[in-house]
């Protein structure tokens, strides 16, 4: 599979058809080189290319040559001519273990396209008069379901995302979570799919297909060039983002967010990491792993959510009846860093968090937040500090800007603004007429905010440490 | 968006609503495709055997079947999971979605039935270990639990969102008791203030009687409203889960049917506030609301008609459960082996045991690290 060869899923459903029969059987007309994973008879997998000739060479008897053509009641039964090489390798004098067991093919081919679902199903004609129809809404073109692995993007808590090019070119990425755990299908991986099917928008990462394969799953997302912290690590200066491209990227993170509240989901997990940037400027909501429905009991929530530089203070005293406000304390924390290059609140404890919160928003009372002190991590003894006016740290940002910044950053959760009103704050009224469309309509590379490349370019040519 | 925009949008939608037709038609073709396939098997097996010695299911015989384990999945949460409602009720939405698309001939909802209830614990925050969870059956590993759910989350797309109503009840009864209080949060184009729709709630006739005899109390509406409210919620937690309401009517159509079914002039009146009172019969508006009204009828006729179907007979039961036993599909009996074999644990004694997901990366690590080598790495000496 490493070998740069292709990902093997064709096998899928195959899984209990063993050698993957229509891995071989494809390859007549293919004439790529293709591995297949024989199990040798100590498991370990082994990696031999197949197809029908050397299946065929393989078998003890050579004479099914003939009887393959003669008539063959369905290809169906070249199956019965293959045979795996633990078949081969096994001899009972260096192991003690059963010998591997006999392998019939299994009659997988009447699956008729009606009732596939979207997955790995790998739809082709196995002959035998069971004629796969395609596919009237979605052609499904088996090659172009099969995937060649590119590198490591990352590895995150349950899964390893890959990046991937499919047959028909399109750069994915692949995350690739395993099933041995001891809950089958790890439930993060499950509401992340969940959730992921409900959500389909413009500035939320699409989901393309989900794969069973074996004992993993694969999720296919469309691939994103960057998240946000790596480009503004790349592309800004000194982590500092232009205003043209700050503006385009907090309207896009608030429509994202605007939409998972529209469908009743929080996201809970929103950081720069979790902001995929493509390199046609379109910003999209990623990694929903955290993420959860909200609609009924909003108190068994658990507190342990959102990392910590960009959890809202109710969640730090507390809370565990939070809502959509959680979201956009982190957008605000979003928005600050892309004018500073640096987090606002970069604390390291749950306590830290709370102080440097305070420290710059000032400390909250009774008086300008009633029943603070019923919270459980509410402390009387917190140091008071005084409100300090946010255009200290970010001298950037034009006012308009910090009118809409200081509303998301307010204290109080229901002083918040919602997702739904900041996106018609007047500091959007300038925004591109490309991104205020809703409906799917990629903008052109070339066209698109012409001065934002140019500022960018201008920005690289400057000599580090110009100034 | 509107509500309505958003429910369009979800797969609940898009993958699971049909029309009663397709519905039904959608059913015929999964029996006589699930037919087919158990008479193919059975002739590979005996290849002297007469194709036409299996009796196989019929649509009805099959949905009784599938009825009887929805039934046995909420027994079970009733006496021994208690876990919440919602859990429960996505689970039995599960096994109905699932056997939309296979027949019980191919998999047995004897089998499935508990996947479905533990693939549910996962969606809605519920989950528990699956050691745990088998605890809860008779005669259940573990692994009878996992291996269907291959081929359930496939079955079901992938699409694992269920919309139920028991929210929308909720929010429904808290406006009744606005409205009944006379704190309503009137809509534009009503021309009533909160305490006209007050007194006229007051003035509503009993449900079964025609004409307001008796004026009630405010205190005596809140209680009929508690009332309605309790009886709408056993109809949503019954038989609208178990009959077709979810494949055929949205969400707020079953909770308003539920409550059409226990109180029709409260119900009416009810969702007249949510219309312009004054509207000419051919109007656009009055149009739309006759279609509500006539959706709501037909979906609690459906629910009316679900009563019948939880009332089980047993001996019809077990002649449906003996001939299932002489139609299953002999290629997918053993759903545990089968799911073994796609993960190539066929030749190891069963078991997985706990390090043998770091085993298996490990080697998947060290395979790509071999990968020029053409054969895979040497044998290793044991």
């Amino acid at each position: 599979m490493a070998n740069g060869g292709q990902w093997s899923t064709p096998l899928s459903t195959s899984g209990h058809l063993w050698p993957p029969l229509a891995t071989g059987h494809e390859n007549i007309a293919s004439r790529d080189l293709n591995f297949t994973s024989i199990a040798a008879p100590d498991s370990r997998p082994l990696y031999v290319p197949v197809d029908l000739k050397t299946a065929d060479a393989t078998t003890p008897k050579p004479t099914s040559n003939s009887t393959y053509i003669t008539s063959p009641p369905s290809p169906l039964a070249i199956a019965n001519k293959l045979t795996t090489a633990g078949a081969i390798l096994f001899d009972p004098k260096y192991t003690n273990r059963p010998p591997p067991t006999t392998l019939k093919p299994t009659h997988f081919a009447t699956i008729s396209v009606e009732n596939r679902t979207d997955s790995s199903i790998s739809v082709r004609n196995l002959g035998g008069g069971q004629s796969v129809p395609a596919m009237a809404s979605k052609a499904i073109n088996p090659e172009e379901k099969r995937f060649e692995q590119l590198e490591k993007l990352g590895e995150g808590t349950y899964a390893t995302v890959f990046k991937g090019r499919r047959k028909d070119g399109v750069i994915v990425a692949l995350k690739e979570i395993h099933l041995d755990s001891e809950e089958g299908t790890p439930s993060t991986a499950i509401r992340e799919i969940s959730l992921m099917k409900e959500l389909e928008h413009d500035n939320i990462v699409k989901l393309y297909d989900v794969i069973h394969e074996h004992n993993k799953l694969l999720i296919v997302f469309e691939y994103m060039d960057k998240d946000l912290k790596k480009y503004m690590d790349s592309r800004g200066d000194r982590g500092q983002l232009d205003p043209v491209t700050i503006k385009s990227f907090v309207y896009q993170l608030l429509k994202g967010i605007a939409h998972c509240h529209n469908k009743r989901v929080l996201h809970r997990d929103l950081k720069p990491q979790n902001l995929l940037i493509n390199n046609k400027g379109e910003l999209k909501l990623g990694d929903f792993g955290l993420a959860r429905a909200f609609g009924i009991p909003v108190n068994t929530f658990s507190n342990e959510v959102v990392t910590l530089w960009y959890r809202a203070p109710d969640v730090l005293l507390g809370s565990r009846t939070y809502n959509t406000s959680i979201d956009i304390w982190s957008a605000g924390c979003i928005m600050a860093e892309m004018y500073s290059g640096r987090p606002l609140f970069p604390g390291t404890t749950n306590e830290d968090q709370l102080q440097k919160i305070f420290r710059l928003m000032g400390t909250p009372s009774e008086r300008t937040w009633p029943n603070i002190s019923q919270f459980p991590e509410y402390k009387p003894n917190f140091p008071v500090y005084a409100t300090q006016d946010l255009r200290i740290i970010l001298p950037q940002i034009d006012s308009l800007g910090l009118n809409l910044l200081s509303s998301m950053l307010q204290l109080r959760p229901e002083m918040r603004v919602s997702a739904a009103d900041a996106l018609k704050h007047p500091w959007f009224n300038d925004i591109p007429a490309w991104l205020r469309q809703d409906k799917q309509q990629p903008p052109v590379p070339q066209q698109q905010v012409p001065q934002h490349s140019q500022q960018q370019m201008g920005r690289y040519q400057m000599p580090q440490g110009a100034y | 968006m509107t509500e309505d925009e958003i429910f369009k949008i979800s797969t609940q939608y898009r993958l699971w609503t049909f029309t009663p037709k397709a519905l039904e038609s959608l059913r015929g073709n999964t029996n006589s495709t699930a037919a087919e396939r158990v008479r193919a098997a059975f002739n590979r097996i005996h290849e002297d055997g007469d194709p036409q010695s299996i009796e196989c299911l019929t649509v009805a015989e099959e949905q009784k079947l599938v009825l009887h384990f929805c039934i046995q999945c909420l027994e079970s949460n009733k006496q021994v999971m208690k876990l919440p409602f919602n859990v429960v009720a996505t689970a039995v939405q599960y096994i109905k979605r699932f056997y939309l698309y296979n027949s019980p001939m191919t998999y047995s909802p004897s089998k499935i039935w508990k996947a479905a209830f533990y693939l549910a614990t996962k969606t809605e925050g519920a989950h528990s270990t699956v050691e745990a969870f088998a605890k809860g059956f008779d005669r259940t590993v573990p692994e009878d639990i996992l291996a269907p759910e291959f081929i359930l989350t496939q079955s079901l797309r992938y699409a694992f969102d269920i919309r139920h109503p028991f929210r929308g009840l909720r929010g429904g009864h808290i406006e009744l008791i606005a409205l009944a209080t006379g704190k309503a949060a009137v809509l534009p184009g009503i021309n009533r203030s909160p305490s006209d729709l007050q007194q006229e709630m007051l003035q509503l006739p009993a449900p079964g009687s025609q004409s307001s005899t008796t004026k009630e109390t405010a205190a005596m509406m809140l209680k009929r409203i508690h009332r309605v409210y309790g009886r709408a919620d056993g109809i949503l937690r019954s038989t609208a889960i178990l009959s077709d309401a979810y494949f055929l009517y949205t969400p707020s159509q079953i909770w308003l049917s539920a409550f059409l079914l226990v109180d029709e002039p409260l119900t009416q009146w009810y969702i007249s506030t949510k219309f312009p009172s004054d509207l000419g019969e051919s109007d656009r508006v009055a149009v739309t609301k006759d279609k509500v009204l006539a959706t709501l009828k037909s979906c609690a006729a459906l629910l009316e008609a679900g009563n019948e179907i939880l009332n089980e007979d047993k001996a019809e039961l077990s002649r449906i459960a003996r001939k299932l036993k002489a139609c299953q599909n002999p290629d997918k009996v053993d759903l545990v082996g089968l799911n073994k074999a796609q993960k190539r644990d066929t030749t190891v004694d069963g078991k997985l045991d706990e390090s043998v997901a770091k085993r298996r990366k490990l080697e998947r690590e060290k395979v790509m690290k071999e990968g020029d080598d053409l054969f895979g790495p040497g044998l290793v000496k044991e």
